[in-house]
């Protein structure tokens, strides 16, 4: 591991002032993924900029609009949230099945966008959401929208086995001298069914294969609107037309027919956690199950 | 429950492991690695690298004395010495070509940097069935067919007895290489004290053998060479090896200065040894009643780069296959091939798990075609009297107990009840068993299998054990302690395992065979009772009385008819040293065996799998041994917990990845390498025969390799109950269950 000097700034003034007087800098919020890339030194900075020292990041407010995390929130800060927080089934559901109680402990929800992951979890989930990622530097501030955020290339001349995930991936939009701050998840869109699933190799807390957060607004018996997005099977997270054009003015749903749907439409990575044909056939699984826990969620509640 | 004696320094951070280690002045050791899976080195250029200041020495083969050697961690020499610590061809991806030392780790990998070759790249070969074909590359020039080692058993005429069976089933097994993953890699550390003396710290399982390889492969005098034993973090056999440790040392021979060389977990997974990968041939002739009537196996064993190992394993799990079922005709044909893959080494089963993969999940598939249950097929089928027995010499009216295994297991587990339901709709419910025999320790007749133990009381009334026997991790320590204490009368707590060295400590073979309770644990128990014998005349001498009089209580002598007279193993040490005896109680031992002493058990298990994702949740396992005693529960029951999870591993997702081209390896991390783990969830049972075996301490046998073997195919044969089709290869990911429901629901259609 390369040498580096490390700071714990206060406010967002002081980082400011230290990205600027190191420019070869590395910001590590929650370490679970900066501690790995140093020591296996695919990241080599000069100095090691703390991000957990900065209150700012790490608050959950909320207001008639808005729901605001800072980028700083700990996955386990989210999962203990209070119920009645907008889009809390889903927000939570990802927690759960995000990684172990040590990880979630110590990840954050803006370190897991900013790892650039494709199977970063919180991206498909705040993509469905339409979620603004919000990102200041000395002078401005940035709002984009998930998938602006993510900048991953899919390179398929690197196929058919490369160790895709911690050498060709991580591209996010972030630039230098910025930092995410904050993840405002708007409420006019009003979606009142939640589901998010993730499905695995082995264990359920493992990098997803291929995950699917479904966010639905739902009248009576219709759906109104619907907001499906794929994490996992792709270099960034995908929307999948298939499933929202199925599902969007629909009464009657047919989650069969969904899944083939969604597993026909996409276009997924092959690496070797798993071969594209089976990443495909999984997408639509797990959009069917989202669909299933979204729409099972609110029967239950009827049944109240 | 007694807690390991090793335990509460491990919990809270005193155990000093290798890395823990620092000597003043010791430089950091890096290897530079080869960027080709085969190919000659033409040239090495290391002239930049002594100008770059911090770098104390680099060394290439040019360096090093031209001894070949096996790195094989036995006494014994035995098979190809096709290995140099550096050499001047390379035929793996990774394999190290030069070596640096440098004040820190920053210095020394600018050192590497700067190091350039030149290659003469020849096509490499990765696969078995390519490496045997004509013409294929040759990985060593001294075996132009790649086959390092060939075993062969036939009995009887198997041909002959396939024509007349009513049934012969024929299927192929692929397994791949896997990694041993201890949680502590590779770590040596050397230096020479100021008369001379080499001394080594090294995570190694066998210390005796590293001193005389160290002293060979650098030209030393073996009685120059002094192996310490740091606390081990796990080896699984991936340290019974000389692995990297000449290098080191010729690092300080070259520097005169302490070296340290700890090895990265990709470096650990891709450049020390892997589990061998094999492909498999199994064909069976079986009549209408279920009796076997002929038996075949051809196993290609994918060596790797080096043999090591690789000598020994086409006949251990040749002679373990052969014995386990009961059969005038058998042909066992096992070649060790030589391929451009990572060398393959020792690991837990030592050639077994690969065998009776095949065989297990064979015997499966031909029980459900012909209608037998599996239990009663193999009930039908196994070895177990003395007539039957083709290999091993084992007395087989006392010591088989494999059918009691396989009946009394399949009762608590309620094999013939099999009821559970699916939890929904998604899923299936699959039910499994495996059995095996695993011997225990070496051939006593003709392998070096012995383990020296020292005893002797203090003068403050404990007792030292001194033995060269390696704890790893396995707790055969805490298990000579359990012993001696039972054999002395006297509480664990006053028992002592001295640390190890290869100056102070007696001789022991090495760790593995699953030899330290059945070899070790016989030398401590025979020690114990000579010591014994010496304090009851002590005791008795005290007390007034005749040796055969004294009784002893927990630390405590007195006389049988006269018991308020007492005098404590504490106040005879004492008296021993400031009273007026002025003596030593002190006794020694040495085993080496009468043979090796059979393991039977089976194991069940119940899977639930995902038939949409191929998800398996491997919801119970109930594992049945014939232990002969159990010595520690706790311990025991903590081998067969890893051995399962072990096997779980393998069963799902266990696999090393490998670029095909070039040979890299493409998964040398935790993160794409999956490992099973605690959050398995799954429910082990345990149920344990206590068979006494002849030899053994107390009638103990052996757990380490046993917990694993039956492991993974008692779980892939549930999986393939659960699907109603079968896999032929490990693992049985996600994806191939997936592929193997589709394409049963292709062929029904």
């Amino acid at each position: 591991m390369k040498k580096f000097n490390y700071f714990k700034p206060k406010t967002l003034e002081q980082l400011f002032e230290l990205m600027k007087d190191y420019p070869r800098y590395g910001l590590i919020a929650g370490g679970t993924n900066m501690v790995f890339q140093l020591k296996e030194g695919v990241k080599k900075p000069d100095a090691v900029i703390d991000l957990k020292g900065i209150k700012a990041l790490s608050e959950i407010t909320e207001d008639g609009e808005y729901l605001s995390i800072g980028a700083g929130v700990s996955v386990s800060e989210i999962e203990e949230m209070s119920s009645d927080t907008y889009a809390y089934p889903i927000l939570s559901q990802c927690a759960q099945l995000f990684s172990s109680t040590q990880i979630k402990n110590r990840g954050t929800i803006g370190g897991n966008l900013c790892s650039g992951s494709p199977t970063a979890d919180y991206a498909a989930v705040l993509a469905a959401l339409n979620a603004r990622l919000i990102l200041k530097s000395k002078t401005e501030e940035r709002h984009l929208l998930v998938e602006d955020f993510f900048l991953n290339k899919y390179l398929s001349g690197l196929q058919p086995k490369c160790k895709f995930c911690r050498r060709c991936m991580g591209r996010v939009a972030v630039q230098k001298g910025e930092v995410l701050t904050e993840i405002r998840i708007p409420k006019t869109a009003g979606f009142n069914a939640f589901g998010f699933v993730k499905t695995g190799n082995t264990q359920p807390v493992e990098n997803a294969i291929a995950s699917a957060a479904v966010c639905l607004k739902i009248q009576g018996s219709k759906c109104l609107e619907a907001s499906v997005v794929l994490g996992g099977v792709s270099a960034n997270p995908i929307r999948s037309v298939a499933a929202e054009d199925a599902l969007t003015n629909a009464c009657q749903i047919d989650l069969k027919e969904i899944k083939e749907a969604v597993a026909a439409e996409v276009h997924t990575i092959d690496d070797i956690a798993a071969s594209a044909s089976y990443r495909k056939k999984m997408a639509g699984v797990a959009v069917k199950r989202a669909l299933y826990k979204a729409l099972k969620k609110r029967g239950d509640e009827h049944d109240d | 429950m007694k807690q390991r004696i090793d335990a509460l320094s491990k919990v809270i951070g005193e155990a000093k492991y290798a890395a823990d280690l620092k000597i003043p002045g010791m430089l950091v050791g890096k290897i530079l690695r080869s960027t080709c899976a085969h190919a000659h080195i033409c040239e090495i250029d290391t002239s930049k690298v002594k100008e770059i200041p911090g770098v104390a020495c680099v060394i290439t083969w040019e360096d090093l004395p031209r001894v070949p050697f096996t790195p094989a961690g036995i006494p014994e020499e035995a098979g190809p010495l096709d290995m140099y610590v550096l050499d001047k061809k390379v035929r793996y991806f990774g394999e190290p070509v030069a070596a640096v030392a440098a004040v820190d780790e920053e210095t020394a990998e600018k050192a590497l940097k700067a190091i350039s070759i030149k290659y003469e790249e020849l096509e490499p070969v990765f696969a078995p069935i390519e490496a045997l074909r004509d013409g294929a590359p040759v990985v060593h020039e001294d075996y132009p067919d790649n086959i390092g080692e060939r075993y062969t058993y036939v009995t009887g005429d198997v041909k002959k007895a396939a024509v007349a069976a009513d049934y012969v089933f024929a299927d192929s097994y692929e397994i791949p290489a896997i990694q041993h993953m201890p949680l502590e890699p590779h770590i040596c550390i050397s230096y020479f004290d100021k008369g001379g003396r080499m001394h080594i710290f090294s995570s190694t399982q066998v210390p005796f053998t590293l001193k005389k390889m160290v002293a060979k492969t650098l030209a030393l005098d073996p009685a120059d060479v002094v192996v310490h034993m740091p606390v081990i973090g796990g080896g699984f056999g991936s340290k019974q090896e000389i692995v990297y440790e000449p290098l080191c040392a010729a690092l300080t021979v070259k520097t005169k200065k302490p070296v340290r060389l700890s090895l990265s977990r990709d470096e650990d997974m891709s450049c020390t040894r892997t589990r061998h990968g094999a492909d498999l041939w199994i064909r069976t002739g079986v009549n209408r009643d279920g009796t076997i009537v002929s038996r075949e196996m051809v196993m290609h064993v994918n060596n790797g780069a080096y043999c090591s190992h690789g000598y020994w394993i086409p006949s251990v799990a040749g002679m373990h296959w052969a014995h386990q079922y009961r059969c005038e005709n058998i042909s066992f044909v096992g070649d060790l091939v030589y391929t451009n893959m990572p060398t393959g080494g020792a690991f837990r089963g030592y050639g077994c798990p690969q065998a009776f993969f095949a065989n297990e999940s064979h015997f499966d598939r031909i029980a459900s075609e012909l209608g037998f249950d599996p239990v009663e097929f193999r009930l039908m089928n196994v070895t177990d009297t003395v007539d039957a027995d083709p290999v091993f010499n084992w007395d087989m009216k006392k010591n088989s107990t494999i059918k009691q295994c396989l009946k009394d297991g399949a009762q608590k587990f309620g094999w013939y009840e099999k009821k559970n339901t699916p939890s929904d709709q998604n899923k299936a419910i699959g039910y499994g068993m495996s059995c095996f025999v695993y011997s225990i320790s070496c051939n006593g007749n003709e392998d070096v299998d012995t383990t020296s133990v020292i005893m002797y009381l203090r003068e403050d009334g404990h007792v030292t054990i001194s033995v060269g026997s390696v704890e790893i991790g396995q707790g055969c320590h805490t298990v000579f302690a359990d012993i001696a204490s039972a054999v002395l009368g006297i509480p664990r707590e006053m028992i002592t395992i001295a640390p190890i060295d290869t100056d102070t400590s007696p001789y022991d073979a090495g760790t593995f065979a699953t030899r330290q309770t059945y070899m070790g644990g016989k030398a401590i128990e025979l020690a114990a009772k000579d010591l014994r014998k010496q304090l009851d005349q002590y005791a008795a001498d005290c007390l007034g009385g005749k040796s055969e009089d004294v009784q002893i209580d927990n630390g405590t002598y007195y006389l049988k008819d006269q018991p308020e007279k007492t005098v404590t193993v504490k106040e005879l040490a004492w008296e021993s040293v400031y009273g007026k005896r002025r003596t030593f109680i002190c006794s020694h031992a040495t085993w080496d065996g009468l043979g090796s002493t059979p393991a039977y058990g089976a194991h069940f298990a119940e899977v639930e799998v995902d038939k949409e994702t191929g998800n398996v949740n491997v919801k119970r396992v109930l594992v049945v041994h014939d232990v002969g005693k159990v010595l520690n529960r706790t311990a025991l029951e903590g081998q067969l917990d890893g051995g399962v999870v072990m096997g779980i591993g393998s069963a799902l997702s266990e696999e090393l990845i490998f670029n095909g081209e070039t040979g890299e390896m493409l998964n040398d991390d935790f993160r794409n390498y999956r490992l099973s783990s605690a959050l398995s969830g799954t429910d082990i049972e345990y149920l344990f025969l206590e068979n006494p075996s002849e030899h053994g301490p107390l009638g103990a046998r052996g757990i380490g390799e046993p917990s694993f073997i039956p492991a993974t195919t008692a779980i892939t044969n549930a999986i393939c109950d659960a699907i109603g089709t079968r896999i032929d290869s490990l693992p049985f990911t996600a994806e191939k269950i997936v592929t193997a429901i589709e394409n049963k629901a292709h062929e029904e259609v």
